[in-house]
């Protein structure tokens, strides 16, 4: 604690010379000055600390003790703001540094968003933008109260929401709404019908009454599982649930174009840099004008960040290369094969389960057009549940 | 010294024996402590009397307290006490 004094205080160390060094030190006790750090190097030698102030009067001390005083060093907090003085851009810049560590506090310089599994940090983020909360924005205005009921209206899929300040970050913790998944539909009694027109090759029924069997062939609509279970002398209404799967055809026809155009690159290639602060961007060089011509653009970034912290400061490059479009002419055997595997993807984007047995295809070329000619044969489930409808007037399926 | 002051010292000197006070405590006598073997302080001194780095020798009010040593160091001192480091071998009353 001393030391912490003797530092704002400051203190000089000075060299005695003089054959009476006892007499000076009891002169100097005797005076009340205060002095420590006694360091003697031989008999005629002495060197203490005293406070800056005390100099005038340790020298007159000195003198009626036949001794000699010397300054060698001085320290403390005068001192060190001395060669501060010498260093004003380094004073400066401590200032600023100082100002700038209480002003930036008063805005929102970084968002934090955490606790969201579905909906992304962008969808967050431009939520609070609506709500004039984003970086740059004053710190002091956000309101949490507030903030959390328009947030909670603006995004029904969160059910709570904490919007915390630290500093000039904001945190944003979310807790998103669960809803329990069900398999069972909405209504209490429902049919099973065919999805499309099938021949039937394998029928499990769960609950319901069935009214085919394997083999049969059911057009598009047709009651395969009834919801009426009839027990002879009562009829009860049940949602029928059954694994149906059929057999079913897929004609259809793609066609492709013969004469195509391609890229080619025309070697020309420029790029150009932009420094984005927060929403701000700032282009450093070059041009991002394209006249006319097409070109690709590859962005790279690269942020600035710390572990655990990510500054809303990043470099981008884009790189622009010019391309012109030239005409191709297409490999046969290549554009089948596309082809024939568009199809594929088409017939199972059709199907809920099932596989394609079968494909018959025939493929033609005019001027013009490649033509892919298909005929499928696939096994898929066909059963769809469809509610039944209400047999008495006023009678509600719920 | 004048009559008053001795009059007032004798008096000092009976009010503390008759209330069982110290005499350090009134400011009359010297009070030492040493502790373990390197330090030692002085209370109510009257200066110092020779200082080396072997030898200290403190006036004390009826006296000299000589303090003898290797590395014997003043730590601090005011009017008041003084403290000395160093390795203590001896330390008399004279």
């Amino acid at each position: 604690m001393m030391g912490v004094v003797r530092y704002f205080i400051g203190k000089a160390r000075i060299e005695l010379t003089g054959a009476s060094i006892e007499g000076f030190l009891n002169a100097m006790t005797k005076q009340g000055i205060a002095f420590w750090c006694i360091e003697r190097k031989d008999e005629l030698h002495f060197s203490i600390c005293v406070a800056p102030k005390d100099i005038p009067q340790a020298q007159k001390i000195a003198i009626g003790c036949f001794c000699n005083i010397e300054k060698v060093k001085s320290s403390g907090f005068r001192e060190h703001l001395k060669s501060l003085k010498k260093r004003p851009a380094l004073l400066i810049g401590m200032l600023l540094a100082i100002v700038a560590s209480f002003y930036i506090q008063s805005y929102v310089l970084a968002i934090d968003i955490s606790g969201n599994a579905t909906l992304h940090d962008e969808e967050i983020l431009r939520a609070l933008a609506e709500h004039d909360i984003q970086i740059g924005s004053s710190a002091s205005d956000i309101d949490q109260q507030l903030t959390k009921h328009r947030m909670l209206n603006t995004l029904p899929q969160l059910s709570w929401i904490g919007v915390n300040r630290n500093g000039f970050k904001l945190n944003v913790l979310v807790t998103e709404r669960s809803f329990a998944s069900s398999n069972r539909p909405d209504y209490a009694f429902g049919n099973i019908v065919s999805a499309k027109d099938a021949t039937i090759t394998k029928q499990i029924v769960l609950e319901g009454m069935k009214l085919c069997a394997v083999g049969d062939t059911v057009k598009e609509g047709q009651i395969l599982v009834s919801g009426f279970e009839d027990y002879g002398l009562i009829l009860k209404g049940v949602c029928a649930e059954a694994e149906i799967y059929g057999q079913t055809w897929y004609t259809g026809m793609l066609v492709r174009p013969k004469n195509t155009v391609k890229k080619r690159y025309t070697g020309k290639q420029w790029t150009q840099y932009s420094l984005i602060v927060g929403r701000k961007r700032i282009n450093l060089c070059g041009n991002s004008s394209i006249s006319g011509t097409t070109c690709d653009k590859m962005i790279d970034e690269i942020k600035l960040s710390v572990p655990d912290y990510e500054f809303p400061i990043r470099l981008e490059k884009i790189t622009y290369r010019e391309y012109e479009q030239v005409p191709c002419d297409a490999d046969t055997s290549d554009v089948q094969q596309r082809l024939r595997e568009a199809w594929q993807e088409l017939l199972a984007s059709q199907m809920i389960a099932g596989k394609i047995e079968h494909t018959d295809v025939a493929f033609s070329e005019t001027d013009d057009v490649f033509v892919l000619r298909c005929e499928s044969t696939c096994n898929e489930m066909i059963a769809r549940l469809v509610p039944m409808e209400p047999v008495y007037e006023g009678e509600t399926n719920e | 010294m004048s009559m008053g002051d001795m009059m007032k010292k004798k008096m000092v000197g009976t009010i503390g024996e008759t209330l069982s006070i110290p005499a350090e405590a009134l400011g009359n006598a010297a009070y030492i402590e040493i502790r373990g073997k390197n330090t030692l302080s002085v209370e109510n001194h009257r200066g110092i009397a020779e200082y080396t780095s072997e030898r200290i020798c403190i006036c004390v009010k009826r006296g000299q307290i000589s303090i003898e040593g290797n590395d014997l160091k003043i730590i601090c001192m005011n009017h008041r006490c003084i403290e000395v480091s160093g390795e203590l071998k001896r330390v008399e009353l004279e």
